[in-house]
């Protein structure tokens, strides 16, 4: 975020604090595309993401008065906003399987090259992200997408650190496969 | 950094961003943050209210009580004093003529219809104060040489309550043209005192067209979007379209639109 991002968006807080609707406006238009994105990419659910959407820019409009002390706002109503979404994916009695001490093996080299991933077309990298199951996708969005560190994510989960770590590497070997596959028979 | 995916992804960053949420959810947020609202404004109500109604309550027994002690005290004198009193009552009503036949049609304006709302604008004419030379106003308010000068002379006519066609006219000139922004703020904030009245309104519209300045802009919006006048759209739109208007004046042109559930 550069400095005069930082400078518009105390001016649109300045303006919801003395309650002015144009300060609301501001904010939604300037982060509500990313926030919803991050939501639907963790929550897969078009209405369950928009009321999480909603839901995060109520809790953030009404905490207007602690929003001085956010240094930065997009990164706040994002973690907000993912927060939110796993305590959704919890209440679907999605668990976050916790690997505990079991050996893991998670440098696994892959058998794809560099230019061949990027010679990928955006939607099938996406459509290869959405067939995860709920909690190998929930680390790869936050990893990848909200670029949490993994020690961060362990902790945001709930699971170890190399539960995180195995699970983003065989998630990612799961995509690569299937990008793969893709490839090879079209 | 060894991880081609994460490279992918950062690369890919913006086509991956490609949902949009639904068009009418900023309105779900704001009508879930005016549910709190009410309630504390409903309480604060109440209880300036009740205060309101003692206040009176007390005023009302004071000048009952106050009446009843003078009538009783004067009942034998009651007749002469009836006498002066229809004769300045008189007087004052002769003057009060005399001023009203300075500013001829004052009361037109308060008595034409709003086009939008089709209903009559209630009390736009305040009772006159003596003493009001328009034509000294009317020089004052054309002297380029001082702002203060001009400011002092709109602010004469707030004073006098007086307004007609001719009155708003000239104010919508120095709304227009004035080089002071203080001076074209205090016209705004005078003729915003009639923004109801259809004459007013179409001066604000005009205004809108031909303003420069993006704090009267605004202004002229928040004062308009009040009322029900079919124009205001299209004028909204063409605000908002113009590629030199003020970046928070094009969001304010839009936010009544989204609003009015116009966009």
């Amino acid at each position: 975020m550069t400095p005069q991002e930082e400078n518009n968006d105390r001016e649109l807080i300045a303006m919801c604090r003395a309650s002015n609707d144009l300060g609301y406006a501001g904010l939604y238009k300037k982060y509500a595309k990313a926030t919803y994105n991050s939501i639907h990419r963790v929550i897969l659910h078009t209405a369950e993401a928009e009321d999480i959407l909603q839901e995060t820019f109520v809790t953030v409009f009404k905490e207007v008065d602690r929003l001085d002390h956010v240094v930065n706002f997009e990164a706040w109503i994002k973690r907000i906003a993912i927060n939110k979404s796993i305590s959704h994916l919890r209440k679907r009695k999605i668990e976050f399987a916790d690997l505990g001490s079991k050996e893991i093996e998670a440098g696994e080299e892959y058998d794809i090259e560099e230019n061949e991933i990027f010679e990928s077309k955006v939607e099938d990298v996406k459509k290869c992200i959405a067939k995860l199951p709920d909690g190998y996708r929930t680390i790869v969005t936050l990893y990848l997408f909200e670029q949490l560190p993994q020690e961060e994510i362990a902790k945001l989960l709930g699971i170890s650190y190399n539960t995180v770590r195995t699970q983003y590497h065989r998630a990612k070997k799961k995509i690569l496969s299937a990008l793969i596959e893709k490839s090879y028979y079209e | 950094m060894n991880d081609p995916l994460k490279r992918f992804i950062d690369h890919h960053r913006d086509e991956l961003d490609d949902l949009q949420p639904s068009p009418d959810l900023f309105l779900k947020i704001k009508a879930d943050l005016k549910k709190d609202r009410p309630k504390e404004a409903k309480i604060v109500k109440l209880a300036l209210y009740q205060k309101l109604l003692s206040a009176a309550a007390v005023i009302v027994v004071l000048i009952a009580g106050y009446l009843i002690f003078y009538t009783y005290k004067n009942e034998p004198t009651l007749k002469g004093d009836q006498t002066a009193m229809d004769k300045n009552n008189k007087t004052n009503v002769q003057k009060r003529d005399e001023a009203l036949s300075i500013s001829p049609g004052a009361d037109e304006v308060s008595s034409r219809k709003t086009t939008a709302s089709n209903h009559v604008v209630k009390a736009v004419v305040k009772p006159p104060k003596l003493d009001v030379d328009l034509n000294t106003i009317y020089k004052d308010l054309q002297d380029s040489t001082s702002s203060s000068t001009r400011l002092a002379a709109i602010l004469k006519i707030g004073k006098s309550g007086i307004i007609n066609y001719d009155i708003a006219n000239r104010l919508a000139k120095t709304l227009d043209n004035d080089d002071n922004n203080n001076v074209r703020l205090t016209v705004l904030n005078l003729l915003g005192q009639y923004s109801e009245d259809s004459y007013v309104n179409n001066i604000f519209l005009k205004a809108l067209d031909t303003q420069k300045d993006p704090i009267i802009q605004l202004g002229l919006i928040e004062l308009l979007k009040r009322t029900d006048n079919p124009h205001l759209d299209n004028r909204l739109y063409a605000l908002a379209n113009d590629p030199n208007t003020f970046a928070t004046v094009k969001d304010q042109a839009y936010l009544v639109l989204l609003n009015q559930n116009k966009l």
